[in-house]
This record gives C-alpha cells, structure tokens and sequence, in this order.
C-alpha cells in the first residue's frame, strides 16, 4: 500500500493502518531496534509500540516520509529500553559502541542547554557532507548499524568504514567547537 | 544526562530528508566490466591490461568506468629491448608553455623526486598512436559504466566520426574513423568518451553545498583542497581510487589572471606507480560560471597502450647536459630562447613526466624542463613580471634504445 494510503487510514481512524503499517515497516522498524537492542523479545515489543506510538501522533501530524517517522519513532523507543535495560545491567548492542564513539565528537564539560541549536547545527554539519559520508555516518548512528554491515553496503573494507567515521566525528567535534556547542 | 545521550538523541532528529535508505544487500550490478586477458599472469599483465577484446556483461561488481584496467599495478617487469621512437608530437599552433610570475606557482605535486635514484622506468606502446583505437562497443560500455557511477540514467547516445576531406575538384568528406560517443543522461549530464578512453563528464547547473568556492580565478590554495576533498568523497565511486591523492596549482593569461586547475589522482605505497598514475590515470575537475561543477575529465592511457619494457634511464644530470648541448624536443621557436640557446640560468624547473595522453609512438619518461623565455618575446600588454616558460624534453631513456635521438645531433629548436 502507498504511504499517502496507509497515512489516510491513520487519519481516518481506521485500525487496518497499524497492520498496514506492520506489513510495510515491520521489518524495517525491527532492524533499527534490533541494532539498538540485540534482543529478539525487546524488538518485537518495540515495533508493536511504534505504531501505536503513531496511532496516536496521526493526527495531526502527517509524515512527509513515513519510514523515517516510524523508524524516529522505533529508535527513540528503542534506546529508552536501552537506557532502561543499562540501568538493570542488560546488555546493549550496538549503542554502547556508537555512545563511546559519538563522545569524540562532544565535550562533557559544559552540558548542552539547546538542543535546537544542536539539532541545528548537526543538520547544517551533514548537509556540508558529502552524500556518501552523510551516508556512513547515519547507517552507523542513525540506524545504528555494526560497521560489518556498513562495509557490506558499499563494498568497502571495515577499516574504510571505521576511518570515515573518525574522520567525519573529528570534523563533527570541529565543527561543533567552532559553533560553540558542547565543549 | 550526559552530551553524548543529547547528541545521540538530536541525531535521531536529523533532518528526514538526510536520512538514508537503511542497509540491505547491495544488489550485484549488471555492468560492463572491462575483463584480463587469461592464462598467465605474465601474458595477461603484458597485453592485457589493455585488452578489451574479452569485454562481457557479467553480474560482476561495480570497479569504475574503465573497470579493472584502472591501474597497470599488477605489472610484470620486464627488460626492455626493442628500439623505440622518441619524438614528441605537438600540437597544432603555438608552444607548450606555462605563463607565471614565478615558476613556483604551477608546481603540481608530482611524485618524482630528483633525489631518488631509478635505474628504469616503464615504457608503453601507445594504441590509439595512429587511430582512436577504442571501439564503439568499448567507448559505448565506458560511457554505460560512468553513467552508471553517477547514477543517472542514458537517454539517448549518438556517434562522432573523425572527418577529413580529400581536396579534388568536387571535395569529398571521408570518415577517417570514430571520434567518439557522446551520450545524453536523464539528468541533462552528458558523457563523452572517445578514442583514447578519454571520459569528459559536463553537468547541467550541478551545485556545490554552500561554503565551498570552487573557481579558476577567485578560489585560493586551501579553499581548492577543501572543494577537491568534497568532490573525491562526492565522485569517489566514479573515480574508484582506493586513496585519492588531490591537488590544485595556477598559471596565467597573457594579462596576468590566474586559473587554477584542479586534480586528483590514485596514491599508492609505490613510487613507480605513483609516476604512473600520476601521468597516466587521473581525474580534473572544473568550475562552471556560477561556481558549480562544470565537469569531469577522466584520462586512463593505460587502456590504450602496452606495456613494453622497463628501459634505463639516464640521470636528470646528463639530461640537463643535453639540453644545455641543445639536445632536446620542444615546440618554442628558437627565437623565443633567450641568445638562441639554452642556458643553465634559464632553467626554472625540471621534472621527470611521462606525456599520456597523446599523439606520441612510445609513453616513455622524458625530463621536462621549465624555461624562462625572452621577455623581449612575450605579448606586449603582459604585466610587468609575468614570465612565459617553455617546455622543453629530453628522453629519459639511454639513447641507444632510441631510433631517433642521438645526441650530439644537435635536435633543439
């Protein structure tokens, strides 16, 4: 079914939309919490979450992109299970590894008090990025995908992977300096 | 909560536009790909690189636009021995030369270095010598392959023939050969590919994300990197170099306006195949009117010539003694050297260049030489200051190989 058709059911208050939804994205939602969480059980309640997480965000709002919305939807739910299960000692998949990495790009000094100007400021810093680098860095901590599966997508080694990644946190931290956010 | 939470959390609200599709198996493209020649290794690196008789459209992976003729790196040294041509060939008016207020400014980053010591070098048998060589199936599966690189789509293709016409009383246009295909893209890109494998890519308004100057004459050396950086990372898949090496330098009109040119080529842990690739295989980007990109042109000669040899070269002292002895091939008329001869003083640069692509019998070394004309003979409204340099060649490799150069012949002029 087209997403404009699945939206109008959301809209319509039409339950079929969340199975319409499962179809279509279930799949795609269980990627994306899967590589947050690495539990089977913890995923599938995640998914299930996000189309009710939907249902009642539709409306009034109305998705330009809905795998993006319900993948935004599914990763925030997903790491608040992780932070959640990290509290009670459970294991994390691949989150700890992109926290450790993602806090090269960040100061801990000084908490960041804006996170509109972050959001701001991040959104200008990947559209200065090439498409491919926008790419790697996203897969890698957008959908939190292992580097393996990265190097798979591009036919390129895990070491190629691994330094555009650093390369593109140093420019990140740069970048992030120059502008004044997160020190 | 710590930054790194924040930032984790603020890149979760990443614009939904920049979000990418997620990972999936990438799907094994139906492509051409240029194919060795089998059997040994020996037979396959010594014609082969430069085979395209065995082109097929296997379900192979992506390798770039020449495919895996890209580098010659998997080169069998051999001794040389046949006798080779030396002459260089020129262009059709003019002098090849470079204007510049100090030679310094058109230094491009060439990997050889006077103070390393070589016994040999390569030489190469250039294919497309007395024809273009390529074929139209060849030409047409490089064009496919670049559109393919630059994900977009081939509306329609259409072939150039290189004309001549035969003088008689009624003149009558022959076809000489094909020149090349030029190919129009869904995205208004055009392709053309010709004879020699050369790749001109020309974008239609092709922007560059704000914050990049990318001009001939309004751009300085750091803002070139930073733009040269962008496109290799942008075209990387098109480039396919595993270590993309890229530099810009300027030289001048007959008024004193800089043009910057800009480069990139493959770096590589060795220092012949740096030479190599740096002459051989490299890509140069352009600037349109509005600082956009104008284009791409992609030159690969090792898809049109045959390894040969390593042959012994001399040292860029005995070649520096032949030009000075007037042993040497150039186009500057000898009116335009200062007292008619080559002297030490005028000297302003030397560097070790193979010229590919070209015209040339043989892509062998050649010790070019940077000279600083007479003033007397430049354009009269050129600033004061502004030099002409002309370039001037002396064969790297020992005479005795050669057919046609022997010093003490006296070739200058």
């Amino acid at each position: 079914m087209e997403d404009i058709r699945i939206i109008e059911l959301y809209w319509q208050r039409d339950e079929t939309a969340i199975e319409e939804s499962e179809t279509k994205y279930g799949s795609y939602c269980g990627t994306i919490a899967g590589n947050i969480l690495h539990s089977k059980e913890d995923t599938m309640e995640c998914v299930n979450d996000t189309w009710f997480r939907a249902w009642n965000s539709m409306p009034p709002e109305k998705p330009g992109r809905l795998a993006v919305f319900f993948g935004r939807i599914t990763r925030n739910l997903a790491i608040d299970r992780y932070r959640k299960n990290k509290a009670q000692k459970y294991g994390g998949g691949q989150t700890a590894i992109c926290l450790d990495e993602l806090s090269e790009c960040i100061g801990e000094e000084r908490p960041v008090e804006d996170k509109i100007v972050l959001r701001d400021s991040l959104n200008t810093f990947l559209s200065s990025l090439s498409e491919k680098n926008r790419n790697i860095f996203l897969l890698r901590y957008w959908y939190m995908f292992s580097v393996n599966k990265i190097s798979e997508q591009y036919s390129i080694s895990e070491g190629a992977v691994k330094m555009t990644l650093q390369r593109i946190r140093k420019k990140l931290r740069e970048y992030l300096e120059r502008e004044g956010v997160g020190i | 909560m710590k930054n790194r939470d924040i930032l984790l959390d603020v890149i979760g609200e990443a614009d939904e536009k920049l979000i990418p599709e997620p990972c999936s198996k990438k799907k094994k493209s139906r492509i051409i790909r240029w194919t060795a020649i089998g059997g040994s290794i020996c037979a396959a690196v010594l014609v082969a690189c430069f085979a395209f008789s065995r082109m097929n459209k296997n379900q192979e992976e992506f390798s770039g636009p020449y495919g895996s003729f890209a580098e010659a790196d998997e080169r069998e040294t051999i001794k040389g021995s046949e006798v080779i041509k030396s002459e260089v060939t020129n262009g059709g008016t003019g002098y090849a030369g470079y204007m510049a207020y100090d030679a310094s400014e058109f230094v491009a980053p060439n990997p050889w270095k006077p103070e390393t010591e070589m016994d040999a070098l390569p030489v190469y048998k250039n294919l497309a010598y007395t024809s273009f060589y390529l074929s139209e199936e060849q030409m047409r599966g490089i064009a496919e392959n670049t559109a393919h690189a630059l994900g977009v789509g081939i509306v329609s293709s259409e072939l150039s023939y290189d004309n001549y016409i035969i003088p008689d009383k009624e003149p009558v246009e022959q076809k000489r050969g094909l020149y090349c295909i030029n190919v129009e893209c869904s995205d208004e890109t055009s392709i053309q590919v010709n004879g020699r494998g050369e790749i001109h890519i020309s974008f239609n308004e092709k922007k560059l994300p704000s914050g990049y100057s990318f001009t001939y004459n309004n751009t300085t050396a750091d803002e070139a990197d930073a733009v040269l950086e962008y496109l290799s990372e942008e075209y990387a898949d098109l480039l396919c170099f595993d270590n993309p090496l890229y530099y810009s330098y300027t030289h001048r009109s007959y008024s004193g306006d800089e043009s910057r040119e800009y480069y990139v080529y493959n770096k590589t842990e060795d220092y012949v195949q740096d030479i190599l690739n740096f002459n051989f295989c490299y890509a140069r980007f352009y600037p349109d009117e509005n600082g956009g990109i104008g284009g791409i042109w992609l030159s690969n000669a090792f898809c049109t010539s045959e390894y040969i040899g390593d042959y012994p070269i001399i040292t860029v002292d005995e070649a520096t003694e032949m030009i000075l002895n007037g042993n040497y091939y150039s186009s500057v008329p000898v009116d335009y050297i200062r007292n008619g001869v080559v002297s030490s003083e005028d000297i302003s640069r030397t560097e070790l260049v193979y010229r590919a692509p070209s015209k040339d019998e043989y892509y062998q070394p050649y010790y070019c030489f940077y000279v600083v004309l007479d003033s007397e003979a430049k354009y009269e409204k050129s600033p004061e200051g502004l030099n002409d340099y002309g370039m001037f060649y002396v064969p790297a490799v020992e005479s005795e190989y050669l057919s046609d150069f022997k010093p003490g012949h006296g070739y200058g002029g």
